[in-house]
Parts: structure tokens; sequence; C-alpha cells
């Protein structure tokens, strides 16, 4: 089989032959050497003291042999989905979801990675969204936002948001740690860091992620490293964030910095197993700012409580792969408790929200095929237990599909899900939610 | 050594991880708080909702219901230092027979439709010429001010309101006895409160605050 | 009430057990190679202190690890995608077909771990594990020069009988 190298690697095989061949940086770009597909390689070249290398050591790369390509990197991933909710105008799920079937532009998200050095990295993904247009209320109204577009006559246009998955700068302190600052993906399991839509194999995530029992996402340090122990690897992470907030990227409305960690291991146990524990304590806090009156001819500034809770989260993931079947499993638990006189009211029309425990798990079955374009049979089941309600006990789902890859940075997808919510009185008791997805993403 | 370290930090996670799981019905609530039917955190008796939590009344108050508020009981008001004291006549029992009004304020003897015996209280133009638990009933032909009674009371179906002036038993959210089959415009209903047309989710009327009924 | 039709796991069911029954399970054995193949030869600089790397470290040094001998950070080189060298050394050291080899980085790069080692013709990669300190590389043994030096893999040499790097 012939195929292409990414367009990355062609880049930086063009400037390496130009290197090589002795031609200066800023002459253009000697042309690109073609891949050895043939079988037979060609014979040794001679080696003489002119061996084509001079260069290297006028660019430093001897002292210094980066270790990543120092190149601005562009790329990223996109992914457009068709749903169809199998529901009826009566059923109270109806309630909840959109009914019409539709296409959906999901994710388009856009990576920045830079190696600075051969220490130093930076890395940014930010999500470019349609929202808030559409976003729909509980009254049933809908925002549009519509705008006149200047460069247009004014024609309408509908503007969207950005969000910044993160951005965070890398430093190799020690072979063994390695410390970023900035916005990180929460280090916890599986999925959560493998949250772009073509690395995952279903087309939406378990129930249990989705509802972001730890944070997703953390602003402050997070520090790691891996330990090499014979065939073993034991990984750890360790993080000092803002914690949960309507603006932890920014703020850390208590000033209580919220700590988190993660020790993995990898053994050759039957294949491949990798299993991981983390766990994450913080502080939410959600309140107005600060109120600041003249009394007494002196500056007085109160802090309002507002809405604040302790969290503590724990969490286990067992990832097992064997030649081509893959196996993986988390269970995540969550631990709430509100401060006295910050407590939340409960979203149910009457009362504050109790302290809760919540928990959740997944268990997801694949086998890849190397034909029919690595077509991935695979199941998942999903099971959460919620904060208490009157209306609601535990949320299950199974889910089964098809993942086809034909190529690595193509991915098809089609699952079918079904929903119901054991325990459920009245109201959400004979409810089952059943969805078709289909997927396409690609990463660009 | 580094089995050692590797046992304790897991049996700390499995501990924590487990700690979690011990949560009972009486450590969900923060003070003066109760875990409801519902699933809720609500007031404990004589406590009333402020923003975060709840608050005690002080001895001698009640809880206005509707109002989320420690009031004075009916037939007391509150002194200078806050205490809430007897006021002569007012909520005094009546049936216009051998039990009348005598207090020059408070002469009028109130008694429902289907009642025999009433209470002592007096006439009034509007809200603010009553005791904070009573609402100038303006609708009547000659206002006076009156109580509801059992408005808020918990229940779970109409017959435990029986007998009150909130008759009906709200099921769908509150659990709670309320005002029914109130005229829109007119506002039979306790002090800020007013008449809700809810036909349309098929409860008909019911007395509510103006910011929980949909226009 | 009516009964859903659970369609999912009836669907998955029926392809496992198609898979079961056409696809050998676990991974791919490793087979004893004629000794008339040409053999991989894993090379570094004639000056480096790398005698001898194990196949776990080799593995993780090609997958993204980063791996420290003598604490000289080891720098691999690849051959290019869909080359017989890479294709040979991605099936043996990694366990993956090129398919599997693309998904690998593919998914890496989304998860923002770093990108796959470079990758050079065999010509540039001899030179450029010769002059630069921590490189690592691999070539046929007809490929071999005074520049470089082989060096063990687990324990044996590319000389070794049971040496288990062959160009396919």
């Amino acid at each position: 089989m012939t195929r292409s190298p990414p367009l990355a690697l062609i880049g930086l095989e063009a400037l390496l032959a130009s290197l090589l061949a002795g031609t200066a940086a800023a002459q253009p770009p000697a042309p690109l050497p073609q891949p050895a597909v043939a079988p037979s390689p060609s014979p040794p070249p001679p080696v003489a003291a002119d061996d084509g290398l001079d260069g290297l050591g006028d660019l430093g790369l001897e002292q210094a042999l980066p270790a990543e390509d120092e190149a601005l990197t562009i790329y990223g991933f996109a992914d457009v989905t068709y749903m169809m909710y199998f529901l009826h105008d009566d059923a109270a799920a109806a309630a909840l979801f959109p009914k019409e079937n539709r296409f959906a532009v999901g994710n388009l998200n856009l990576y920045a990675r830079r190696a600075l050095s051969d220490s130093w990295r930076l890395l940014a993904e930010v999500r470019f969204l349609y929202a808030p247009n559409g976003a729909t209320h509980d009254d049933g109204t809908i925002d549009q936002t519509s705008t006149n577009d200047p460069a247009d006559f004014d024609r309408p246009l509908n503007w969207g948001g950005i969000e910044i998955e993160r951005v965070y700068i890398e430093y190799d302190v020690h072979p063994r740690v390695t410390i970023q600052v900035g916005s990180f993906l929460t280090p916890y399991g599986i999925w959560n860091v493998d949250h772009g839509s073509p690395a995952i194999i279903g087309t939406s995530r378990p129930y249990a992620i989705g509802e972001a029992l730890f944070p997703e996402r953390q602003t402050g340090l997070h520090a790691y490293g891996t330990l090499n122990v014979g065939e073993y690897t034991v990984g750890y992470h360790a993080t000092l964030s803002n914690g949960r907030g309507p603006y932890e990227t920014f703020r850390d409305l208590d000033q209580n910095k919220a700590v988190g960690g993660r020790l993995t291991l990898e053994a050759p146990w039957a294949g491949t197993l990798k299993l991981g524990a983390s766990a994450y304590g913080g502080r939410f806090t959600d309140r107005d700012s600060d109120i600041s009156v003249i009394e007494d001819g002196k500056l007085v500034n109160t802090t309002p409580k507002g809405v604040s809770y302790d969290e503590r989260a724990f969490a286990a993931d067992a990832l097992w792969t064997h030649g081509r079947f893959h196996l993986q499993t988390e269970i995540i638990t969550r631990h709430i408790a509100y401060r006295n006189g910050a407590r939340g009211v409960s979203g149910f029309g009457e009362g504050f929200a109790p302290d809760s425990f919540t928990y959740g798990t997944y268990g997801l079955g694949a086998y890849r095929f190397e034909r029919y374009w690595n077509i991935t049979p695979f199941i998942m089941v999903d099971y959460y237990r919620p904060i208490a309600s009157q209306y609601l006990d535990t949320i299950a789902t199974v889910a089964a599909g098809l993942n086809f890859r034909p190529l690595p940075s193509v991915v098809l997808k089609a699952m079918y899900g079904e929903g119901w919510f054991p325990g459920a009185p009245d109201l959400l008791a004979d409810v089952h939610l059943r969805t078709m997805v289909f997927q396409v993403a690609c990463i660009f | 050594m580094t089995e050692k370290i590797l046992a304790g930090l897991l049996g700390a996670f499995v501990a924590g991880a487990q700690g979690g799981c011990a949560l009972d019905d009486a450590d969900k609530c923060g003070p003066h708080m109760e875990f409801s039917d519902s699933q809720v955190c609500t007031c404990v008796e004589n406590a009333v909702e402020v923003t975060g939590g709840c608050e005690p009344c002080a001895p001698g108050d009640v809880v206005d219901e509707m109002n989320q508020a420690c009031v004075c009981p009916a037939g007391q008001t509150r002194d200078g230092g806050g205490i809430c004291r007897e006021v002569a006549g007012l909520g005094d029992p009546c049936n216009g027979d051998d039990l009348t009004c005598d207090d020059p304020l408070f002469n009028r003897c109130a008694v429902a439709v289907d009642a025999t015996t009433g209470y002592c209280t007096s006439s009034c133009v509007d809200d603010s010429g009553c005791e904070a638990a009573y609402t100038c009933a303006v609708w009547e032909d000659e206002p006076y001010c009156r109580t509801f009674t059992g408005v808020g009371q918990a229940c779970e179906s109409s017959d435990d309101c029986a007998g009150n002036d909130a008759g009906f038993c709200e099921t769908l959210q509150s659990h709670t006895c309320q005002i029914a089959t109130c005229t829109v415009g007119i506002d039979e209903c306790p002090r800020d409160n007013i008449c809700c047309d809810l036909s349309s989710y098929g409860l008909g009327t019911l007395c509510s605050s103006p910011e929980d009924c949909p226009t | 009430m009516r009964r859903p039709i659970r369609i999912g796991p009836l669907l998955v069911g029926l392809l496992l057990s198609i898979a079961v029954a056409v696809e050998p399970i676990g991974p791919r054995a490793a087979e004893a190679e004629p000794a008339t193949k040409k053999r991989l030869v894993v090379i570094v600089g004639r000056d480096s202190p790398v005698t001898d790397l194990s196949r776990i470290e080799l593995n993780r040094m090609f997958t993204g690890s980063v791996v420290y001998v003598a604490k000289l950070r080891l720098v691999p080189f690849n051959f290019p995608p869909a080359s017989r060298e890479r294709t040979s050394f991605d099936g043996t050291m990694l366990g993956m077909s090129p398919a599997e080899v693309g998904r690998f980085w593919m998914d890496r790069k989304i998860r923002g771990q770093s990108g796959a080692p470079r990758s050079l013709p065999a010509a540039y990669v001899v030179k450029l594990v010769a002059r630069l300190p921590g490189a690592i590389g691999y070539v046929a043994e007809d490929q071999l020069t005074p520049a470089v030096r082989a060096i063990r893999v687990g324990g044996l040499a590319y000389t070794d009988a049971t040496y288990p790097l062959f160009l396919q």
C-alpha cells in the first residue's frame, strides 16, 4: 500500500532535506524526497568528511537536538452528525430534546502546537461554535444572533462564539517531571482526554462523562511524568488550579485552590492493560461581585457568599487492548457539600439543593477489523445516578454501533442508543429515549 | 517501600471514595433544614428561607409560609423590641352571639360562611391597616382584616387541606395547600398574592405570587 | 406499554460473532523469520553510550514517550510511512500495521500529545544518527556504515539467529 506522508512530515522532510543538502535556509526548499516505497533499499551512501551535514552545526542542532519539530503546527478536527430522535409528540422526553431529525455541525476545533525549544512547548485548542445562536430557554424561546453584515450590504448574518478548550505552556523540568501552566483538560479517566470526536469510538460521551463529575478542564498548574520500571510504566499527574467556577479560567471567586491527582499503571498483561485512579478536591463558588459602600467615611467591602460548595471526586479507569479487542471502563464519583448559608436552590420549584453523592460508570467494548475500512463494531453501556430528586433516580443507556476508519484521518460512525430511567416515578417511568446518530469526523 | 507507598495511596483513595457514599438523609441539608420527601432541603418548622439557607424565627414568631417571613401569630403584634405581644381583642374567638368583640378597634367578628365561630378583627381600607399576618379583604362589601388558614401546609392530597381556607392540595410541585377557585381580577387572596388562571394546566385558578403566575 | 426494540445489542452481538469467526484473536504472533531475509539494525552514533535497548524501550521511544539513557535523551528517527523499513519496524516493534500507525499518530495529535518521530530516507537517517548525540534509528543491515554502531535489541545482536527485526 502506498500512502503519502502527512503534510507536516512533508514540510519537515523538505526542511531537513534542504539542510542536509547544505542549502541556506533562505533558499527555496529542495525537492521533496520521495518516500521509499520500493522494496529494495538504495545502496548506502558513502561516508566522507563532507557528508552534507555541515549546516546542522550552524543551526545548533548538534548541541541540542530538538526532540520535536519547532515549526508552528496548525491542525484540527471537525465532525458532522445526523441525529434521529425517535420521539412521539406526547412523550415526556419530547419536552427535553428537539424532536426533529437533523444534520448538525458538532465540532470544529483548531489546534496550534509549537515546540519552543527542546523543553518548552505550547498547545492551544479552540472550538468554533454556532452558539449562542439557537440556544433554547426553559420558556421555549430560542436565541437568534442575527445581525447585519456590514461587508455585505447589511444582509443578515448569524454570528457564533469561540470556546477555548485548552491553552498551556509546558516545560520539561526533569526527565520525569513536566509542568504545564494554563488551561488544561483535567487528567482523569480515559474519555476526558480523548475528547476529540475522531479519537473516540462512539458518537457521544457517556452520561457520567458529560455530567462533568470532575471539572472538564482547569486553569492552573499541572505536573506529570512517567517512570518506566521494566515492562511497566507508572505515571502520575498532580494539579493545582482555580477549581470549578463560572469564570474559573481567569477568576477564583473563593480564593480556594483545588488540588487533584492521578496515578496510572501500564502493564503488558494479556495484551496491554492500563489502570488509572484519579482524585479531585475543590470549592465551587458562584457569586455576585463585591459590594463596596462608604460607611462613616470608610470604604467597606463586602463579599457576597453566593452559592458555594466543596466537592470531592474520585475515579478509576481501566483500558485493556488485546490485539484488535478494545475494552475500557470508568467509574466516577462526586460528593458535594454546600457551605452554610451558601446553598443553591433545588431547581425543582421548591427548597434548596441537598448535599449529594453522585456516581456513574460505563463500559465500552470494541473490535477493529483490518478490512472493510477498519470496521469496528462496538457496544457501550452507561449507568448514572444523578443528584436525588423526586423525578429521577437513575439514567441507564445502552448503545451499539459501527465505527469505520477508511483513512487514519477520517472516521465514520453509526450508533443506535436507547436510554431509560430505572426507578423514576410517574413522569419518566415509562420513557425510553431512542436515538440513531450518524457521524463523520475528520482530522485535518 | 514503593509497594507500601502505592498501597497507602490506594487505601487513601478507596477510603476517600467510600467516604462520599456515607451520605444519609440527616447529612444532606444545612442548619435549620430537613431533607423532605420531595428530595430537596426545606426549612424546619419555625424557620424561613433566606438567600443560601434557612434562618430560625425568633421565639414566639410563626412562619408566614407564603411570604417566607417570620411574623407574629394572629392576635399579636411586634413591639418596639421586636417581641411579639398580644393585641387585645385581635384574633379572639367570637360568634356574634355570646362571644362578642368588645375591643373598640377590633370590633368585627369574621365568621366563615360554613362556620359558627370566627375571630375578632378590624375594618380596613388596604393591607397597611392590618397586622402582618392579616390581609385586608377589599373584595368584601365591608373590607376587614382577615387570615387565610392552611396556606402552605404540607399535603399529599386535598383531604389533608380540608377545613382550611387553603383547601386545594397542589401536587405537581410544592405539595402544599393552596387557595383555589379565586376570581381573576378580584384577587381574594392573601396579601402580596393575586388570583392566577391556571386553567390551561388543568388547575383552574389558584392564589399565587405575581412572579409565579404565567402571563 | 410498547416494548422497545433493542437493535443495538443484537447488531453488535452478530458482528462480534462474525469477527471472532473470521479474524484471528489476539496479537499477531511473532513468527520465526528465514535467515535469508535482511535484518533491520537499530543504530546509534559511534560515541553513543547506548549499547542495548529492550523491545519495550524501543516501543516507547517510537510511540512518543521520552526515553533517557545515561542522562541522554534519545531522539528517534523513522523511515517515511509506507516504506518497507518503516512497515517492518512498526509491525515488529510496535505491533501495528501501517493503518494502525496512521490512526495512532492522528489520535495522539487530537489528544494534544507529541507527534510522530521525524521521518527521513535511509541515507539521511544514517548520516544524522552518526552526527547527532542521542539520535537513534534503524536501517537494513546492508546500509550499515562505519559511522554508526549497531546496538543489541533485547540483548540480541543483529547477527544472532534469534534476532527479531527483519525487513519484510
